[in-house]
């Protein structure tokens, strides 16, 4: 239940060494960086920002322009061979550039040729039922003829125009237009494009090179488009060919210049005074002499380290530090806050909670395996934190099924197993009536003790941070843990036992007291840390609000501890879908073993993402809001990031 | 209760109204510089791709796309009017009716302007087809007598017949023949309304047909007022005899009114008076196209019954192509960004006060 132990850390030296400190910073993986805490504000301006114009962004746009052009996705390479200076990365990768652009340039061209040629052929293939050659329809002295499409609404109107002087030949049409041609002698010509021109005739321009029939221009465009898409692939070689050769080079330059392009941008957390850079930052305790290790051989650059609780208004990172196997658990931690520094790691707490309530509600030794390996593999393959949470909780759900006797649903498949053990049948039956009884009891116990272990974590914190309020005077502090604990161990003995503790003296001290005490809390308080009392709204509207609020967290106490019973609801419903499962793949002869399979995969999903949900409520609004602040600032240490691949 | 069809027809049409334009989508069409640019945008952003998808908008003329526009409307109403049940298809003839209208009162103006010949020009295509009259007749008409033949046999006629220019009355009265024109599409309209439909849906349709008609009355009124120094006996003709929110009396008090200030004021208070704006807006168009915008919106969203729900489409979407064509035409003649905004109908009701 522990956070890493931080430690502040200073770094100074000559300014000449910043890039070289900054780098060491991001190679260790150890360093949060912040802006320099100046406490002294007469100091303030002896502090230079060391921010300026970043020198290698320029080159180091050059090679992502030049990676772009030759399609080189980015990764990182060791470049400590690397032996070029700034000017000779410069001229090489201008000479890449212009080289891969020149061949760019010819492939754009060859493709702005290769459309024309398609639009080309696109209008020819409409000419393609027309058997006369193109040119000679074009060409004749006492007629000229117009290719081209007419819009569908206008073909409608051509017969309003019967009586004019030319004529229409459609051979090729769709929703929208008409594709066709027209004929008029010259003397009309201009009336009748004037016509055509008012119903939107849109003239196709046939290209010079689309020479014979429309079946022999096709095939003539088709053959030129082949060659341009020929002489395109060539080019395309030609490129690849400029990538091989200088793929390893070209992606050591990146690295280098990602380095220190990125390197340079912490430079906004630096500051100056003197001719000596100021770095301020946090290192984990345990690894600062490692970190520090890395400075050595540099006598210029001091690195010292200041113990956190010695600094006062200064909020130390947050890095959770979680045994393996709660680990994964981090994720539901992170999805609602980090914790405060000078809190406690739930992880564990929250991790042991979801894993034991999971397997009780989703207790089957079969889809508890499946669970398991399919977590592994969505861990392990595809980098999924919630695959590594899986593999926990199927190993929880192999348990407890064990526990019923349950594999895939037969429920008595490890019956040969308990009787070898010894056992007259197996632990757990969950239908038998009694067993329901006891699996419902039971489910409100753990809510009870998980309650109690809530409060408790609060009480711990509250006296860790002295907030008196907090731990003792609260409904999750010392009187609230008395009036919820003391009234269910009354309760339990009086119902198992028969013992009768609700006497006036328990009934004053363990009840009305601390009822009164949450009630007056915050005179109470006030009263404590010596202010003046104040009672907000008067007397009668404190005491008219506060007693409403005193309901509502009775209610809560009641309602968040039955809100445990679903854990029984849920091994019961469990249990009933997997019967009903069952029950269909007897009533299937032939086909119940694919039944059974269906069946498992659909309770697997459904239950297992109801469970999963309803586990993850349970902790977050039943245990969370007794103890937990998520209002913790992330361990992000400085780095240069890569892509992976 | 509305039949399981006219459940299908009113998802229809609510979805095919959230398709509409969106405000945004108007403020970007009104950034663009030419009519191939709206074009494009209409093209590639809007419910209109599937009608445009295969126009050169490089280079379509206004003409085209407002016709393109016009059909992909029709196309919408008739695809709804399919799955109509029987009682509703009249809702549908009504459109056709209301086209037919249209074309013949352009083709009275054109003849008027001795400009027949260019009626065929935007004659929407489509509608050849479609319409119960010889659209194609009506185009080679060059005179009024053509054209009361082109109409022969059918209710047109007789209203054309009232207008046809004599010896002593050479200049056909435009306006009058307008006003015939409507007055015998609303007749109709309420008529088959009535016979058609019973009880709220009934109710429903009257509402919307009489506040189209209402808004149109309060329309001709302040023009008349305000722009054409005409008689009140003139004026009263021009009214339709159909009322919703307002009275006669409303409206014969209306025409008494002297002066613009007090007209506006009088408008005011009526019950209309809330939804016009602080802001200048530059026709009393603008607003009412506003108030039936809201009106039928609100049908839209609230309404069960399938032809409530088409009828309040049908109008939504003409006001959404006259919203269109606006840009178009305001695009084309240079007017500024901001004036286009005030003539812009969005579905926002913000829009009204």
């Amino acid at each position: 239940m522990s956070i890493e132990k931080m430690s502040q850390v200073h770094i100074v030296g000559d300014i000449e060494k910043l890039d070289l400190a900054l780098l060491k910073c991001c190679e260790s993986g150890l360093f949060h960086i912040e802006n320099p805490h100046i406490t002294n504000k007469e100091n303030e301006e002896y502090f230079k920002s060391v921010e300026g114009n970043n020198p290698y962004s320029e080159n180091y746009n050059l090679t992502l322009d030049v990676m772009s052009l030759i399609e080189l996705k980015p990764k990182f390479k060791d470049y400590s061979d690397l032996n070029l200076d700034a000017n000779q990365i410069k001229e090489y990768l201008s000479n890449k550039k212009n080289e891969v652009l020149n061949i760019s340039n010819q492939i754009v061209a060859l493709n702005d040729e290769k459309i024309i040629y398609e639009q080309a052929l696109n209008q020819v293939e409409h000419l393609k039922g027309l058997d006369v050659e193109i040119r000679q329809i074009l060409s004749s002295d006492v007629m000229v003829a117009r290719f081209g499409r007419l819009p569908v609404d206008s073909f409608a109107k051509l017969e309003y125009f019967s009586q004019y002087n030319f004529f229409f030949f459609d051979f090729d049409h769709d929703e929208d237009y008409y594709w066709g041609i027209y004929f008029t002698p010259n003397t009309h010509l201009e009336e009748i494009d004037h016509i055509f021109k008012t119903l939107y005739f849109e003239i196709i321009d046939i290209p010079d090179f689309a020479r014979g029939t429309p079946e022999l221009a096709m095939k003539s465009i088709k053959s030129k488009i082949a060659d341009i898409v020929k002489n395109i692939n060539n080019l395309e070689e030609g490129k690849n060919k400029i990538l091989l050769e200088n793929k390893e080079k070209i992606l050591k330059i990146y690295s280098l210049l990602k380095t220190k392009n990125d390197t340079f941008a912490y430079r906004k957390f630096v500051k100056q005074v003197y001719g000596q850079f100021y770095i301020e930052g946090f290192v984990p305790s345990q690894k600062f002499e490692h970190f520090a290790s890395l400075f050595d051989e540099y006598s210029n650059i001091i690195c010292e380290e200041n113990p956190v609780e010695q600094i006062a208004d200064i909020e130390p990172p947050v890095k959770l530090k979680t045994n393996w196997f709660f680990k994964p658990f981090e994720m539901f931690v992170k999805m609602y806050g980090l914790p405060n520094y000078y809190d406690i790691n739930p992880t564990s707490f929250i991790g042991f909670i979801y894993v034991l309530l999971f397997g009780i509600m989703f207790g089957d030794l079969g889809q508890g395996l499946v669970i398991s390996l399919l977590g592994v593999f969505l861990w392990k393959k595809k980098k999924m934190q919630l695959g590594a949470i899986m593999s926990r909780l199927g190993i929880s759900s192999m348990i407890f099924g064990v526990a019923y006797g349950s594999v895939f649903g037969y429920e008595h498949l490890l019956d040969p197993f308990f009787k070898w053990i010894g056992f007259a049948e197996k632990p757990i039956e969950v239908f038998k009536p009694q067993t329901t009884n006891m699996l419902l009891i039971s489910a409100v116990a753990i809510g009870v003790i998980i309650l109690i272990s809530s409060i408790g974590i609060n009480i711990y914190l509250g006296f860790k941070r002295k907030n008196i309020e907090r731990a003792v005077v609260s409904n999750n502090g010392l009187v609230g843990l008395i009036l919820y604990a003391g009234t269910i161990l009354a309760a339990v003995l009086f119902l198992a036992s028969g013992i009768n503790l609700f006497n006036p003296v328990f009934i004053i001290l363990v009840i009305i007291l601390p009822m009164l005490i949450l009630m007056f809390k915050e005179p109470i308080v006030e009263k404590i840390k010596g202010k003046k009392v104040h009672l907000e709204g008067g007397v009668g509207g404190f005491i008219l609000q506060n007693f409403f609020e005193l309901f509502e967290m009775s209610l809560s106490y009641v309602t968040n501890t039955l809100s445990f019973l679903r854990i029984g609801g849920f091994i019961l419903s469990h249990a009933g879908m997997m019967a009903v499962v069952m029950t269909l793949s007897e009533m299937l002869d032939g086909a119940g073993i694919i039944v059974v399979i269906i069946g498992n995969i659909f309770v697997m999903v459904l239950e297992g993402l109801l469970a999963g949900i309803q586990v993850l409520r349970l902790v977050f609004y039943e245990t969370f809001n007794r103890f937990y602040e998520g209002d913790g600032k992330a361990f992000d240490p400085v780095k240069v990031e890569f892509p992976e691949n | 209760m509305p039949q399981n069809n006219s459940m299908a027809i009113l998802t229809k049409a609510r979805a095919m109204y959230g398709k509409l334009l969106t405000q945004q989508q108007y403020s970007e069409m009104m950034k663009c510089k030419t009519v191939s640019e709206v074009a494009g945008y209409l093209k590639n952003n809007t419910h209109f791709s599937t009608a445009l998808q295969n126009i050169s908008e490089s280079t379509i003329h206004r003409g085209q796309l407002e016709n393109l526009l016009r059909k992909s409307l029709f196309d919408q109403y008739a695809r709804m009017y399919r799955y109509l049940v029987d009682n509703s298809r009249s809702l549908f003839y009504y459109i056709i009716v209301k086209e037919e209208i249209r074309e013949i009162l352009r083709m009275v103006l054109l003849l008027k302007a001795d400009n027949a010949k260019s009626f065929i020009i935007d004659l929407p295509g489509f509608l050849i087809n479609k319409t119960n009259i010889d659209l194609l007749a009506v185009a080679r008409a060059t005179n009024f007598d053509e054209l009361v033949l082109a109409l022969k046999g059918t209710d047109y006629e007789e209203i054309l017949n009232k207008f046809r220019p004599t010896p002593e009355k050479p200049e056909i009265n435009y306006v009058a023949c307008e006003h015939s024109f409507y007055e015998y599409y609303n007749k109709s309209l309420f008529n088959a309304i009535k016979t058609k439909y019973r009880g709220q849906e009934q109710k429903d349709l009257l509402a919307l047909l009489s506040v189209e008609t209402e808004l149109l009355n309060l329309s001709h009124i302040y023009r008349a007022k305000c722009y054409r120094n005409i008689s009140k006996a003139e004026a009263v003709s021009r009214i339709y005899p159909y009322y919703y929110k307002m009275r006669a009396k409303d409206f014969n008090e209306l025409l008494d009114i002297e002066g613009v200030p007090t007209l506006k004021e009088f408008i005011d208070k009526t019950p209309y008076g809330k939804y016009f704006t602080s802001v200048e807006l530059p026709y009393i168009e603008n607003y009412t196209t506003r108030i039936l915008n809201y009106a039928c919106s609100y049908k839209m969203h609230f309404t069960s019954y399938a032809s409530v729900a088409f009828y309040s489409y049908v109008m939504v979407s003409q006001v959404e192509f006259n919203n269109v064509i606006n840009i178009i035409e305001s695009i084309r003649y240079g007017v500024n960004e901001d004036e286009i905004r005030k003539i812009i109908v969005s579905r926002q009701k913000r829009n009204i006060k």
